[in-house]
């Protein structure tokens, strides 16, 4: 599994990988302008062939998930640039499955991604969804997974890969069906790489902070 | 038994309606042929769409409108039947889901058209052309003015079959079509008469129970439009199948399949049949495989049982083939449990296997046998001494008494889980001996005769279990239960 640090540490290069795990927080130049390109507002589309949420070692594996939603500029840090909504994991015929069968999960939006660090050299910006708000189902076990989650955003290729931390997401009001399998307080990962355009177009949203 | 073919007849009904008799049909044949879009897993494919069906050249008032003859043919070009062929596809059957506008002076309903198409082969070329028919809803106005029927929306539901005859991974293939723009859709007009002899309607007030939960239209001087009243029920070719709400483990779900008697010439059709299960408890489990190596399992013993209008038996279902004698005979075979149904699971998440094992005693009931079309009086306890049963692979349970069938569920290398989990249907094999009859006959013992040309070891036995509706606890994202916690997944049978 990725870790974000593992993403940052990828791009600052391994020579410096580990002096950059140290330092990141405290050398980030914290931007607090940043601009949303090609112009602000847009609307965006995303896609995903690979998302795994994976919880007491259970991975539920979407080989198709979208999202839509809008990026705006804004000012701050963290900034909240993007308001995510709506996002759907599996579609007819190719629903997300698990040892347990198919999976159904129904996100409640909108989510808000935020930024906090920009890489001028690379173009990636660092930061995280906020508002995650899902019902997971699986037969008689449905369970819910709120909170955040890490990842990168990269212009180049309109990569917004997601890998959350450790704790950061957590498993509420699971039915009597989840027990055994899925208990509240879990922390469930989250892994998956969403490749976004400007609605209607081939081009990448661009996010860039100074 | 129900054909194949029948489905659910709703009911339309515009409002102020009273019950009426049904009118004579005349000889308004519709034929038109339509092109729909249909999502694909591999993007949109355009598909040809034919709706045939008799309607009645026009109505009274107050009286049944049926449709008759309805048929809907559906062509697939090339690149749809590659989706199938795709999934190692050599045939497809289908049922098909066609909504259909119902309007009449500015008020408008829905019925849903379903139906069966049997298997044709597929080929790399040429397209295929899928043929169902069905029963569909009826429809009753109450007041005069012409009333049309629309064609909308199309689901197609394939249950595709490989060369060998074994069920593709997935077993089904779901997609959503939807009316290329422009399709003139008008499938019928029917001028609707005041009614002559029949009792007067009363426009104002519906003369039927207004169901529950459906929108009625706001407009007073426009008859009121009240949905289908058996709106999301499950087709008539399942039975009535209602999960316990009160249990947040409980499960009910469909199941169909054949059953190969291996002394007759064919497979027997076991009809949809319905089950409720009770989840019980899981367990994941870390098992050390080698030292130092563990595989994550899931461990789940549930407990289920048949139940058909209250019997813990499927639905009773012909068997045409009974040939001793060399004379036609037909017979009634009904699947009787004789104790509780266990469902044992041993999920390995690691290794990308699930194997579940189904135990169930079961007796095989045969009544109403009639040999070259006369009856033959079997009597009322006509069955098999004992339960059909097959060899148990675990050998402290190999007492041959129950019948064993397996679920198997796979990772593929693309992470896609396929096959058989309870928790969401899927295929189901076994092999099963018949035992000797008993009780077969009224003044003579025919029981020798039933053994003699039906008992007997490897008769296999495919099941397609369906999707069940999780009945006892509110989340279904899936829409797997009908509103009144019935599975909404009709699974096809499998050869």
């Amino acid at each position: 599994m990725r870790s974000t640090l593992g993403k940052l540490a990828l791009v600052c290069g391994a020579a410096t990988a580990a002096f950059a795990l140290a330092t990141a927080p405290a050398m980030a130049a914290s931007p607090t302008n940043w601009v949303i390109g090609p112009g602000s507002p847009e609307s965006f589309t995303a896609t995903s062939s690979n998302v795994v949420l994976s919880v007491n070692g259970i991975d539920m594996t979407c080989t198709y998930s979208d999202a839509g939603g809008s990026l705006q500029s804004a000012t701050g840090n963290p900034a909240a640039v993007g308001s995510i909504d709506p996002v759907h994991f599996g579609r007819s015929g190719e629903p997300c499955t698990s040892f347990l069968g198919a999976v159904d999960t129904v996100a409640n939006t909108p989510w808000t991604l935020n930024v906090t660090d920009y890489d001028a050299g690379s173009g990636i910006s660092q930061g995280y969804i906020s508002g995650i708000n899902a019902r997971v189902s699986v037969a008689t076990c449905a369970f819910t997974v709120t909170g955040t989650a890490h990842g990168t955003y990269t212009n180049a290729t309109g990569d917004l890969a997601i890998a959350t931390n450790a704790t950061e997401l957590t498993v509420s009001d699971p039915t009597a069906g989840c027990s055994g399998v899925v208990s509240a307080g879990d922390h469930p990962s989250f892994n998956g790489d969403f490749f976004a355009v400007v609605s209607g177009t081939g081009t990448h949203p661009t996010i860039v902070g100074s | 038994m129900r054909g194949r073919g029948a489905v659910a007849v709703t009911t339309v009904v515009l409002a102020g309606i009273v019950p009426g008799a049904d009118v004579a049909l005349g000889d308004q044949q519709v034929s038109t042929e339509l092109a729909y879009s249909c999502a694909f897993p591999g993007g949109a494919r355009t598909v040809k769409v034919g709706v045939g069906a008799r309607f009645p050249d026009r109505a009274a008032a107050g009286a049944a409108i049926r449709p008759a003859e309805v048929s809907t043919s559906v062509t697939l070009p090339d690149a749809a039947v590659a989706e199938l062929t795709k999934l190692r596809a050599a045939r497809t059957g289908a049922t098909t889901r066609l909504t259909t506008e119902v309007a009449q002076n500015g008020a408008t309903a829905q019925a849903l058209w379903q139906g069966a198409a049997p298997s044709v082969p597929l080929a790399a070329t040429g397209g295929a052309t899928l043929k169902a028919t069905g029963e569909v809803s009826t429809i009753t106005a109450n007041s005069p003015g012409d009333l049309t029927m629309t064609a909308a929306a199309l689901t197609l539901d394939f249950s595709p079959v490989t060369a060998e005859g074994a069920a593709t991974d997935p077993a089904t293939l779901s997609v959503t079509c939807t009316l290329t723009p422009g399709e003139s859709a008008l499938l019928a007009k029917v001028p609707v008469t005041t009614a002559g002899s029949s009792p007067t309607p009363t426009p104002s007030t519906s003369a039927t129970d207004p169901p529950t939960g459906g929108p009625r239209q706001p407009s007073p001087s426009a008859p009121n439009v009240v949905p289908p009243k058996t709106q999301g029920a499950p087709p008539a070719t399942a039975p009535a199948c209602r999960g316990d709400t009160t249990n947040p483990l409980a499960l009910a779900a469909y199941t169909t399949g054949y059953s190969n008697v291996s002394k007759m010439a064919e497979a027997s059709l076991i009809p949809v049949f319905c089950a409720k299960v009770v989840q019980g408890p899981s367990q994941l489990k870390r098992i050390e495989v080698r030292p130092g190596v563990f595989e994550l399992h899931l461990l789940q013993t549930s407990v289920g049982r048949l139940d058909h209008q209250g019997r813990a038996q499927t639905p009773p279902g012909p068997a045409t083939l009974l040939t001793f004698g060399f004379m036609p005979t037909t017979a009634t075979m009904t699947l009787e449990e004789t104790g509780p149904m266990i469902i044992d699971s041993d999920l390995n998440n690691t290794a990308g296997h699930g194997e579940t094992y189904i135990r169930i005693p079961l007796t095989l009931r045969i009544s109403d046998v009639k040999v070259n079309g006369t009856p033959l009086d079997v009597g009322p306890n006509c069955r098999t001494n004992g339960s059909l049963y097959s060899d148990d692979p675990v050998p402290a349970k190999n007492t041959k008494d129950h019948v064993v069938l397996l679920g198997r569920l796979k990772k593929g290398t693309d992470t896609v889980w396929r096959g058989y989990s309870l928790s969401r249907g899927g295929p189901l094999d076994g092999s099963v001996t018949i035992p000797p009859f008993t009780g077969c006959g009224v003044g003579e013992d025919l029981s020798p005769l039933f053994t003699a040309s039906v008992s007997g070891p490897a008769n296999t036995v495919k099941q397609n279990q369906g999707a069940p509706c999780a009945s006892g606890i509110p989340d279904d994202p899936a829409k797997l239960c009908t509103p009144d916690k019935q599975p909404t997944n009709v699974p096809l049978p499998l050869r």
